[in-house]
């Protein structure tokens, strides 16, 4: 076990860590101020990695089909919350779920009926060809371009939520939604544009991930499972754990992939229910 | 004469909305005797991972009947079909249906695990399986009487791609594995290492990934570093398109990709055509196979359905073929006749010259090596890959695991 | 109440008869078994309020338990299923004690991650479940007990009986619990934690206990499962079963322990009868899940209790205007 190894292996996990943490950010961003768990978010991220493939090779050109994956993601995530989720508010947990569950079963047939069930490959734009020499070990372009996308994006959003007007809406809304509302703010429009901006998030995660894995009808499925517990680590209190727990998992998951790789997955669970049991408010969480 | 699955679907219906109160509803349907038809089931996954094949699964097996004039024996065949889902749990509840609706014959279940399921349920109410998939257990550890397997055995692909990679290039004798971490990966890299040790081929290094790993940077960063002639995939389906993908990503040039399962010629498409380029690749079917039987078959197969076949449309055919075959040859439909018949035949598939091991009902047949083609070059749309080699070695019997293939 | 429950028992005995006409006899065995799951899993919805997204383990863990006993050993058939049990009521447990001390969304994520656990552990730990492949070779014994006379099970309708009586049984027997002081405790602690709290009961050992009796009864189910079709596949543990199996408590609904059985027979019944219409059929499925939950949140239970009300109002209208 080389040290070149273990730090590309590092690097990796940062990467994959990035995009699950773009993924679980969304998905806390729409638990906390909204408080439902979305099971449709795999969903919105199959469709971010179909639209981006779908530009991306009809006009050949990938930077166009990263922003229209978090538009396109964006605005299907607005069609659930205005005629579907809004009307569950106050229900139990378990029939928002069930909701969305129905709707990501509904959005994955529609995907495979429009683009078949056949995966495609994408590669990415010339530029981000190739890989850098790291000194220890080579490391693809791409890759680092993931990670530094993911990033930017999280600390714009937390400029956002951290510094802006709107901002401190959202913060107000994640504390205590009543007051919002007795402040007079449109709280439709803000659950609206909180559930976009998650979808949006999903829909990145997806585009980003296309020339990795490319695009296939499961991918959604597989992804949702992990955002989970990504955001379960994470805290349920605390939007910016599941940024920490991402990266925590993506690192354990390739790092375990050195030594015992058929046990990297059961890994992922049992530390979730350590952590669970020994610090049941997740890594940043508050109770 | 009305279809059983059209009244069959009637008493779902009246079961779905009336729940289980509609008392009076025609009872046992279906069960026609199997004394004045043949009927032949196809249960195949239409969504999940193999989601692409059950229509092609489908399309063929129809062939095979629609080209044997529809009957046999002077009698009708009836095609039953369902969606296993490419979930074992599914395939078996949905094979059980078809066996109520008097299956006798199936094919289609694609998936590995969905197959050997079923293996246990063909062998429990005897009825004839015939099989596809990576998994050499279904002709090896769990062999069965009941069962046939039509996919060639990993040793047959791994020793033909051997063989053409060693006659290609003499000098290539430093090899990198990458390898999936379950049983099919293991199978693929214990063959490659018993016939490697033969061919004077040093292994550099092997890599073990898991199952639906999504990152294979790490072992494409040590396979480049290790310097060797050939990368071996070792692994199938996604994980082998996806390690092909991210290796193009490092644009590595020198190192010839070898992969003799890993991708079926459905999957080519999913890899852009640059990925696919100078690329070797096994496989089970290729539609460009020259010999008479596979010439008719592509030629019907393009005007039912304006494509030509690939694995899952020909394993759907041939499958089909080869029983109806030995059915016309045991003079009989009865399914412990037709199994006799069928072990020890030796017969022209759309393969080529084919016999079934009576052992362990392995098919063995032709192994097809195919290199991809630059993409300036492609004469069609499905100008993928053209054949370059082709063997046919039967895995030696002491490495079989087959040990009492059962009585009927 | 007691008369509403005769009738339910005589209703799900009428569907017990008629189910083997209707259907395959293996699918409807299967229909059997499930409908066991989803009564086991309401103890949890329904009764304790604890959705959880774990019953698919519990279900997995029975049937690789007594599975694994059918398949290696000659013992008679009902101490591998008294096995799978146990084995699966101990694994609740500790399951339980973990879970039932989250509430809400987490309690939900919570149990989904130890579904996964299980999957995961099921799929790599080979020598045991068969791994992807599933566990096979697993027998159904002709003898019920040591010594009792043998029955050839493999006649379809014979182990049908079987497993109806099973599963007969161990409904009765749910019957009971919900009935028992132990039910009361789960619905008042349901409806009001804090009050149930302060009245003395330990809530946490109650829901715990919940989950034993719950994991025992989706153990036993799952070791039938598996002697269904003679093997136990991999995908019985992943959480997409657990999602099935609350969908089927809901669409039965949670207010009584005979709605999970209408659940479970109409969601195997839609799965295949769409399956047979369309391939693309779970865009079908999805659309109905879409539809209970947006316009029949109580279930058919629900439902069955508004027609008859609003039949009873309608007597009582007729009966007014005869009188007047």
């Amino acid at each position: 076990m080389t040290t070149g190894l273990i730090i590309v292996q590092l690097m990796n996990g940062i990467a994959l860590g990035a995009l699950y943490a773009l993924m679980a950010f969304g998905l806390s961003i729409i638990k906390g101020l909204l408080n439902i768990p979305n099971f449709a978010h795999g969903a919105l991220y199959l469709i971010g990695a179909y639209v981006a493939f779908e530009v991306s090779s009809s006009l050949d050109s990938f930077w166009l089909g990263l922003p229209a994956a978090v538009l396109a993601s964006a605005a299907v995530g607005v069609v659930i919350e205005r005629f579907g989720v809004r009307r569950l508010y106050g229900s139990a947990y378990l029939f928002q779920l069930l909701l969305l569950f129905g709707i990501a079963l509904v959005l994955e047939q529609c995907v495979i009926l429009i683009w078949g069930t056949l995966g495609q490959s994408l590669t990415p734009p010339g530029i981000l060809m190739g890989a850098v020499d790291l000194g220890v070990s080579l490391f693809p372009k791409y890759l680092l371009f993931t990670t530094l996308v993911s990033f930017l994006v999280i600390v714009g959003i937390w400029f956002v939520i951290e510094k802006t007007h709107f901002g401190a809406v959202i913060r107000a809304g994640l504390e205590r939604r009543e007051m919002v509302s007795a402040l007079g703010i449109n709280i439709e429009l803000l659950f609206t544009l909180a559930f976009a901006m998650g979808a949006g998030l999903a829909g990145l995660a997806g585009a980003l991930a296309v020339p990795l894995v490319g695009v296939s009808n499961t991918m959604g499925t597989d992804m949702l499972a992990i955002a989970f517990v990504v955001v379960v680590l994470g805290g349920l209190g605390s939007i910016y754990g599941a940024i920490a727990a991402g990266l925590l998992v993506g690192i354990v998951q390739s790092m375990s992939a050195l030594w015992v790789p058929s046990a990297s997955t059961v890994l992922i669970y049992a530390m979730m229910i350590l952590i669970i049991a020994f610090r049941p408010q997740g890594l940043l969480g508050e109770r | 004469m009305t279809s059983p699955l059209v009244s069959r679907r009637r008493v779902l219906q009246g079961g779905a909305s009336l729940g289980l109160a509609g008392l009076a509803a025609p009872a046992i349907v279906g069960r026609a005797s199997a004394a004045d038809e043949l009927v032949m089931g196809t249960i195949t996954p239409h969504t999940g991972t193999y989601g692409y094949a059950g229509k092609q699964v489908i399309e063929g097996a129809k062939l095979a009947i629609d080209m044997h004039g529809g009957e046999i024996l002077g009698k009708p065949i009836r095609h039953v079909t369902r969606d296993s889902e490419g979930k074992p749990a599914v395939g078996v509840r949905r094979l059980s249906e078809a066996l109520s609706e008097g299956v006798t014959v199936f094919n289609g279940n694609y998936s590995s695990a969905v197959g050997l399921a079923q293996s246990e349920i063909a062998a429990k109410r005897k009825v004839l399986q015939y099989s596809a998939g990576g998994s050499e257990d279904f002709t090896g550890s769990r062999c069965s009487r009941y069962t046939f397997h039509w996919s060639a055995n990993t040793y047959t692909a791994v020793k033909a791609m051997m063989d053409y990679v060693q006659k290609q290039m003499p000098n290539a004798k430093r090899w990198y594995t990458i390898t999936a971490d379950y049983v099919f990966g293991q199978g693929l890299l214990k063959y490659a290492e018993v016939i490697g040790k033969e061919m004077g081929i040093e292994f550099v290094g092997n890599d073990f990934h898991p199952l639906g790993e999504r990152q294979y940077t790490q072992y494409i960063t040590k396979a480049i570093a290790s310097e060797p002639d050939v990368l071996c995939l070792l692994n199938g389906g996604s994980d082998a398109v996806t390690t092909l993908r991210q290796f193009h990503n490092y644009g590595a040039e020198g190192i010839q990709i070898v992969t003799p399962w890993g991708l079926e010629a459905d999957q080519m498409p999913e890899l852009a055509p640059e990925m696919r380029e100078g690329i070797i690749i096994g496989q089970n079917y290729y539609y460009d196979i020259d010999t008479p039987a596979n010439r008719k078959f592509v030629e019907a197969y393009r005007e039912a359905y304006g494509a030509p076949p690939a694995y899952a449309g020909a394993y759907g055919y041939d499958s089909f073929r080869t029983v109806l075959m030995a059915m016309e040859r045991a003079g009989t439909t009865d399914v412990a006749e037709a199994i006799r018949t069928l072990e020890g035949m030796e017969y022209d598939s759309i393969l080529g010259p084919t016999t079934i091991d009576t052992a362990t009902h392995q098919t063995v047949r032709p192994y097809f090596i195919l290199e991809g083609v630059d993409p300036a070059k492609m004469e069609h749309d499905s100008d993928f890959a053209r054949v370059v080699y082709t063997g046919s070695d039967k895995q030696p019997a002491e490495l079989n695991e087959c040990e009492d293939i059962g009585s009927l | 109440m007691l008369d509403n429950r005769l009738i339910g028992l005589v209703l799900a005995l009428a569907g017990v008869i008629v189910a083997p006409l209707l259907l395959p006899v293996a699918n409807a065995t299967e229909l059997l078994i499930f409908a066991l799951v989803a009564a086991s899993a309401n103890l949890l919805i329904g009764w304790s309020g604890l959705y959880s997204f774990g019953q698919a383990a519990l279900f997995g863990i029975g049937g690789y338990a007594g599975g694994y006993l059918l398949a290696n050993t000659d013992l008679a058939l009902l101490l591998p299923v008294v096995f799978g049990g146990l084995v699966a009521a101990v694994f609740a447990v500790a399951m339980g004690a973990m879970c039932v001390r989250r509430v809400g969304i987490y309690f939900i994520m919570l149990t989904f991650a130890f579904n996964q656990l299980v999957y995961y552990i099921a799929y790599s730990w080979r020598d045991v479940t068969g791994g992807e492949d599933g566990l096979f070779g697993i027998e159904r014994p002709g003898a019920l007990l040591p010594g009792l006379p043998e029955i050839d099970l493999n006649v379809p309708i014979n182990f049908y009986i079987l497993v109806a009586v099973i599963v007969g049984l161990c409904f009765l027997a749910l019957l009971r619990v919900v009935d028992s002081p132990l039910g009361q405790i789960l619905l008042a602690a349901k409806d009001n934690p804090r009050r149930a709290g302060s009245v003395g009961y330990d809530i946490h050992a109650a829901q715990t206990l919940a989950f034993a009796i719950s994991g025992f009864f989706s153990g036993i189910a799952g070791v039938l499962y598996g002697m269904v079709y003679w093997i136990m596949p991999i995908d019985a543990v992943h959480w997409l079963t657990s999602g099935y199996i609350v969908f089927m408590v809901l669409v039965g609904g949670t207010s009584s322990m005979f709605g999970p059985l209408i659940g479970a027979t109409i969601f195997i019944l839609l799965q295949d009868f769409f399956s047979t219409l369309w391939a693309r059929w779970p865009l079908l499925f999805g659309a109905v899940i879409i539809a209970v939950v947006m316009f029949l949140r109580g279930g058919v239970i629900e439902l069955v209790s508004h027609v008859r009300g609003f039949a009873a109002r309608r007597r009582a209208m007729r009966g007014e205007a005869g009188n007047a």
